[in-house]
């Protein structure tokens, strides 16, 4: 559950990442979504796991390292402040141990003190000047090691506060002064014989300008520096030596104000962070002597106290690249792994599909990707055979359907050419023999039996008929060679009718058939092909003649739907529902078994259905069997060339 | 491929090096010249030692162009000369002779002194705090240590009455020790002959002068022309035992000498160098006081000249020649 969340997060993110403008840019061709989504998937999570990581480690780094700085930093200073008190001390002690002698004269006498002094200086180079005074306050001996001491220098020092000082018994600590620029005090200690008999005082100037020497040891970073103050902000002593020789005054840093402040037995504070001499951000720390009302400071720059996080910062972002490039670099090798070889499968299956079979893959991954080409190679090879074997095939199957074309075309083209020929040949002595008969009849009228003139006009309607059939033959003929033509002309469909049926009332059963005609008066004067708009009166009549032996044929013309609709229905013997399709084919007629009693070549419905395509219309049949046929023709009023079919 | 490769491996060496870049330090070698007589050996192995403890190591950071001449004063202009045309980032003069020169050579140039003289008083810089102008370095002390010569004088020949004081006018008009000396000779009643020496070939008239002048004893104070040799065998020719203000005098024939410790103090004057190549202005380091003084005496001398160096006084000497 809590992974699937994960990957939804992962993938809304990547969602709105691939958005940016320079992702867009990235992404490129559109079939390398697998290389995106590799590579941001090892981003995310080397990345990922490299950033918070680092993130963490800087956290605990920086607050660690700020803990170290303050409490190494005051522990430097307090280490500071207590070599600095003991030098202070060892100085006072040494004098001390001076002022003990195992001579009871000593130091009442005075005689030779000033060689003892001189050994004084031997034994604590920070003394300068020292000197020994009588119980009186006078100078008895001194020694210097800059100044000639010419014994007429006595002086009564009685009065000052390191003499009365000491005279209670006390050891003195004065006041900073400067000579000559350096910083000096004042020591003073009293001289007992005894304890409690002060004899003199032992009063000595001591330089401090190298005091800091003594705390050398305590040192605190590479740009960190201590130094010593008194209460009233003056510079005792300072790593940068050149502040304590300008006689600088720190009274006003807010490090010095709050170290003073401060109780001494108040709880030692953190570091604080202040700003030095020069304005730079320092972490400061101090430690009070109170004997000396002295403090002494230790600071280091901000920065150098931040360095190691910034060198954390540094090297975690170096490991951060390194990772974003070996997740760079393990997307490229996918891409060269996984996807390039992908890429090759799809341009091999891309080229199969526009046809080339000869394609073959060449991967060598060594891995199912391998297996997968090889199965590929293999399939297209099969199909490269199928299709092979398939070509053969249709290739011998189109060359012998050629051969049976050719031979159909010659076969129609050998029809027609007898058709044509046979009509020609029958023609022409029809025309004659039927020519000769009427003039046979008209010449032996009145001449020749009732009988002989009946069967001579016999003769004469089965040559006519014959010959109709030969035209009929001939129509078709032409149709079939491509050679009918549509003549379009004005026509009235009364005319028409009117002539059909009085072609065709001569033929009728005597009385027991009778033709029945019906024309709307709306129709209008047609523009179409005559000849072929009688054929197809007649040719419906002369059918349905030939099937009814008694009863009505109509005929019915009206307007519909600004076409000309024809019907012609008859009471004859019908059609078979199987034969209906057939009817309009050529040389058919419905029933064989009647083929000699009602005679035709089988071309006249043939002949309807081709002409009422010529005129772009269309003819359709209704029958039952022993009930009649109605015929149906539709045809457009204005024939128009485009709508020939 | 390769080229993403190469990106790749370019983008991690640079931030490598941008990494470890921090580290190195520019190789950039300064020049800093020393400006001295034939005693420098001792000034010199303390500068070098002071450069050292402070991270220059010859050769590597630092050149250290010596400049020397056993003729103070007309021998050492164009040595200055010299520096100056080399640039040389600081010059540390050695000896009085040697910062008057340079003064002169340079105004640009941080001129580093180390001998002991009150350079207030001399008219060498403004102040201790400030010097303002191109001169700082450790100095003598600003007062006594005139004195402390007689002192000394007395302490070791306790018969002096008459004592010469040989000195040169340096770069201002002052002579500082002389008013210690002064001061210190009115405390212990003693007689002072002054003697001035404009230039070296003073020098032989003016300890004639201290012949005739009946002085018991001879101090000679800086700035004063000529080398210690010559000096310090003129006063034992003159059978004038004679106190010096640096060791070199002793080491030459002359009895004693109380000064300041020239390796020290070339010691410490590594710190102004430091502070001047890390681009401090020698204007605004304080001067500083010597640290270290020292006793010289030379025992041949002392017995060439009759004298047996009081045990109270030997015992303080520093160092004793035989």
């Amino acid at each position: 559950m809590i992974l699937d969340c994960g990957l939804l997060v992962l993938d809304s993110i990547i969602m709105k990442l691939q958005n940016l403008p320079f992702i867009r840019i990235l992404r490129g061709r559109r079939r390398e979504h697998l290389v995106r989504s590799y590579f941001f998937i090892s981003v995310f999570l080397i990345a990922g796991g490299l950033i918070s990581a680092g993130l963490l480690e800087i956290y605990f780094r920086y607050s660690e390292s700020l803990e170290q700085v303050h409490l190494a930093q005051q522990d430097a200073a307090s280490r500071a402040a207590f070599e600095i008190e003991r030098f202070i001390q060892d100085i006072a002690t040494n004098m001390k141990a001076f002022t003990k002698s195992a001579d009871a004269s000593f130091p009442v006498g005075f005689d030779d003190y000033e060689f003892e002094l001189r050994r004084l200086l031997f034994l604590a180079p920070a003394i300068t000047e020292v000197l020994v005074m009588d119980a009186n306050g006078n100078i008895r001996a001194q020694a210097s090691r800059f100044r000639a001491v010419a014994p007429l220098l006595k002086k009564d020092l009685s009065q000052t506060v390191a003499f009365r000082r000491s005279k209670q018994g006390q050891n003195y600590f004065g006041a900073l002064y400067f000579q000559d620029s350096e910083p000096y005090f004042t020591v003073a200690i009293p001289i007992e014989q005894v304890p409690g008999e002060i004899v003199g005082v032992l009063q000595a100037e001591t330089s401090l300008s190298d005091i800091l020497d003594v705390a050398s040891s305590v040192r605190f970073g590479g740009a960190g520096y201590k130094y010593v103050m008194t209460r009233s902000g003056d510079l005792i002593a300072h790593s940068n030596i050149s502040l304590v020789l300008q006689r600088r005054n720190l009274a006003a840093l807010n490090q010095v104000k709050a170290a003073f402040q401060s109780s001494p037995d108040a709880p030692r504070l953190r570091a604080i962070v202040a700003y030095n001499t020069e304005g730079q951000k320092v972490f400061s720390s101090y430690a009070l002597i109170p004997n000396l009302d002295w403090a002494v400071f230790i600071e280091r720059p901000t920065n150098e106290a931040y360095a190691p996080i910034y060198a954390s910062l540094l090297r975690t972002s170096i490991l951060l690249l390194i990772g974003l490039g070996v997740a760079l670099l393990a997307t490229l090798i996918v891409r060269r792994r996984v996807v390039r070889p992908l890429e090759t499968l799809r341009q091999g299956v891309e080229r199969i599909r526009q046809g080339d079979l000869t394609t073959r893959l060449e991967l060598k991954t060594g891995d199912e990707i391998e297996i997968l080409a090889d199965e590929f190679n293999e399939m297209a090879a099969h199909l490269k055979q199928a299709y092979t074997g398939l070509e053969q095939k249709v290739a011998e199957r189109t060359l012998a359907l050629t051969i049976a074309n050719t031979k159909l075309e010659e076969a129609s083209q050998h029809k027609s050419q007898f058709l044509a020929n046979v009509n020609h040949e029958l023609r022409t002595p029809m025309s004659a023999i039927i020519g000769y008969g009427r003039l046979v009849l008209r010449a032996t009228e009145g001449q020749i039996s009732q009988l002989q003139r009946e069967n001579l006009q016999d003769l004469l309607n089965n040559a006519e008929r014959l010959l109709n059939q030969i035209d009929s033959l001939l129509d078709f003929a032409k149709i079939e060679a491509g050679k009918m033509e549509v003549r379009v002309e004005p026509v009235s469909v009364t005319e028409v009718i009117h002539w059909a049926t009085s072609t065709i009332e001569p033929t009728l059963n005597g009385g027991s058939v009778r033709i029945i005609r019906e024309i709307a008066p709306d129709i209008p004067v047609l523009n179409t092909d005559r000849e072929k708009l009688r054929q197809i009166v007649l040719n419906l009549l002369d059918n349905a003649v030939k099937f009814t032996e008694q009863g009505e044929i109509k005929i019915f013309a009206s307007q519909q739907n600004g076409a000309l609709r024809l019907i012609v229905s008859d009471m004859g013997i019908g059609i078979e529902k199987e034969d209906l399709n057939e009817i309009f084919d050529e040389f058919h007629q419905g029933d064989l078994s009647s083929t000699k009693k009602y005679q035709g070549t089988g071309l006249g419905l043939a002949i309807v259905k081709k002409f009422a395509n010529m005129l772009g219309g269309e003819v359709a049949v209704e029958s039952e069997v022993g009930k009649g046929s109605v015929f149906t023709v539709m045809l457009p009023l204005n024939y128009h060339e485009s709508v020939f079919v | 491929m390769r080229v993403i490769l190469s990106l790749l491996l370019v983008v991690t060496l640079l931030a490598l090096t941008e990494g470890f870049a921090g580290a190195q330090q520019p190789a950039n070698i300064l020049r800093i010249g020393i400006l001295g007589d034939d005693y420098l050996s001792r000034p010199v192995l303390g500068l070098r030692r002071g450069l050292r403890e402070l991270g220059y190591i010859e050769g590597q950071n630092i050149i250290l162009e010596t400049r020397r001449s056993s003729e103070p004063g007309s021998g050492l202009y164009p040595l200055a000369a010299d520096l100056v045309r080399l640039r040389v980032s600081v010059i540390v003069a050695q000896f009085p002779g040697a910062l008057e020169v340079a003064m002169k050579a340079t105004k640009t140039i941080p001129i580093v002194m180390t001998y002991p003289s009150d350079p207030v008083a001399g008219g060498i810089v403004a102040s201790l705090e400030r010097p303002g102008g191109n001169v700082t370095g450790v100095t003598g002390l600003a007062s006594g240590l005139g004195g402390k010569w007689l002192e000394l004088v007395k302490e070791t020949v306790p018969e002096v009455k008459r004592v010469a004081v040989l000195w040169s006018r340096g770069s201002g008009n002052e002579v500082p020790e002389w008013k210690d000396v002064e001061a210190t000779a009115r405390a212990l009643r003693v007689e002072l002959q002054s003697l001035e020496v404009r230039d070296r070939g003073d020098l032989a008239g003016a300890f004639k002068s201290a012949t005739t002048g009946r002085a018991d004893a001879v101090i000679v104070l800086p700035h004063i022309f000529g080398i210690p040799r010559e000096i310090a065998e003129l006063a034992l020719k003159s059978r004038l035992p004679g106190i010096f203000w640096r060791r070199d005098f002793a080491a030459a024939g002359g009895l004693m000498a109380y000064g300041a410790n020239p390796y020290e103090q070339s010691r410490r004057a590594a710190y102004f160098v430091d502070k001047i190549l890390k681009g401090a202005k020698p204007a605004e380091l304080p001067l500083e006081l010597p640290k270290n003084f020292e006793l010289v005496i030379n025992l041949k001398s002392a017995k060439e000249l009759g004298l047996t160096i009081p045990p109270r006084v030997l015992a303080w000497a520093d160092d004793v020649f035989r």
